[in-house]
């Protein structure tokens, strides 16, 4: 698996959460090694990123028995699915603005 | 350290936290390492770092609630798509919600500084508001420090067993030489009962040999006197009746009683053993 090495902001954080939540309810411990997959961060960064998403309102969580315990599952909300689409436009727009930047674009697309 | 202990560790460092707060935490963290299962589970407690500072950034989260100080976010927003292509997406977002403010442009701040220093308007709030604050430390410190400290910890948890085990049989050593001396007097209370249960039966037998005895010695007093060979024999035929009489009485008794009184005392030694079943001494009888 290849890590990208220069993207551990927040932000990115967020989108990559809802994003994982959005396709299919999930939990945790599946959410963190999901994202772990692409983005070098440690198991203890999810749990406070999952919190501040659920105060926003962005995400919900419901309780559900796994294997004769809980598991607390997340769910996206509408308002995160509004979210997760901004940060979606957001991320194609760096992405342009990076890849610019990298391959060669002039300056005055800079600024 | 094992799960619980972290758990356990957790839950001391998230004192003076708002409660549901922690119960949440408490439960994310439990629930996580359950699925990591018992054959991650030390990685991942390696990887998470010590429980102090897991707590710590629990703690920041929840105190500090707005980890996006809002008004320099919205200026990054602002003068980072001033040139862009596509204003109209970032400035109501900068308008409505606080939290939502942070770009992508914000993350890789703290690790690539080059860039921004060629376009210092655009770039250089960032590193101060975002990725340096709440992500750059807890992403790199929680994994140096751990690995030295469990080991040791690890040991300690054996050691702490091992004491445990020593001391016990220590105890029961201690205390062998009450346990024999319990089970002795209750030996000597049951051969006791005993010799008091055959009692009757002795004096009937005994009985039963005297009369026997005087029948014979009175059958001579028929060479005295008629009288008194009668007397003899009259007697020892009284002594035989009684003896006999005690001796039923007595085997009666026993085949009663005994069984009964065995019952109650192994009943008796069950109790004992279940109290005390570090010790698995053969009860004497």
């Amino acid at each position: 698996m290849k890590r990208v090495t220069f993207n551990t902001g927040a932000a990115l954080l967020d989108a990559l959460v809802l994003s994982a939540v959005s396709k299919l309810d999930t939990y945790g411990y599946k959410i963190t090694q999901d994202v772990r997959e692409v983005v070098d961060i440690s198991e203890s960064t999810l749990y406070p990123v999952l919190r501040r998403l659920q105060k926003n309102g962005y995400l919900a969580a419901y309780d559900q028995e796994y294997a004769g315990r809980n598991r607390r599952y997340y769910t996206i909300t509408p308002e995160g699915e509004k979210q997760l689409e901004k940060y979606r436009k957001e991320w194609a727009d760096y992405r342009k603005k990076i890849e610019n930047l990298l391959f060669g674009g002039t300056d005055d697309e800079q600024k | 350290m094992n799960k619980s202990e972290f758990i356990e560790r957790l839950r001391e460092g998230l004192q003076g936290v708002a409660p549901e707060e922690r119960v949440a935490a408490l439960q994310y963290y439990t629930e996580y390492l359950d699925d990591a299962g018992p054959e991650r589970e030390q990685e991942v407690l390696a990887e998470l770092g010590s429980p102090e500072e897991v707590a710590a950034m629990i703690r920041a989260e929840s105190e500090g609630e707005g980890w996006t100080p809002p008004a320099k976010s919205g200026e990054a927003i602002s003068s980072a798509k001033e040139g862009a292509p596509a204003p109209k997406a970032p400035n109501p977002e900068g308008a409505k919600d606080e939290s939502t403010e942070a770009t992508f442009g914000m993350g890789p701040a703290p690790q690539a500084p080059n860039p921004p220093k060629e376009e210092p308007a655009q770039s250089s709030p960032p590193p101060h508001g975002y990725g340096g604050q709440t992500y750059g430390q807890p992403g790199a410190a929680p994994q140096a420090p751990p690995p030295p400290v469990y080991p040791q910890q690890g040991q300690q948890d054996a050691n702490k067993k091992t004491a445990i085990i020593i001391i016990v049989i220590l105890l029961c050593i201690l205390f062998s030489p009450v346990i024999a001396g319990v089970l002795g007097a209750l030996a000597g209370i049951l051969a006791a009962a005993i010799a008091v249960l055959l009692v009757p039966l002795i004096v009937g037998v005994s009985l039963v040999a005297a009369g026997i005895f005087t029948i014979v010695v009175g059958s001579f007093g028929f060479g005295i006197s008629l009288p008194t060979g009668f007397v003899s024999i009259g007697l020892g035929i009284l002594i035989l009746g009684l003896g006999l009489l005690c001796s039923f009485g007595g085997i009666l008794l026993l085949v009663k009683v005994i069984p009964a009184f065995f019952r109650g005392i192994a009943a008796l030694f069950r109790k004992i053993f279940k109290k005390e079943k570090k010790n698995s001494a053969t009860p004497a009888e």
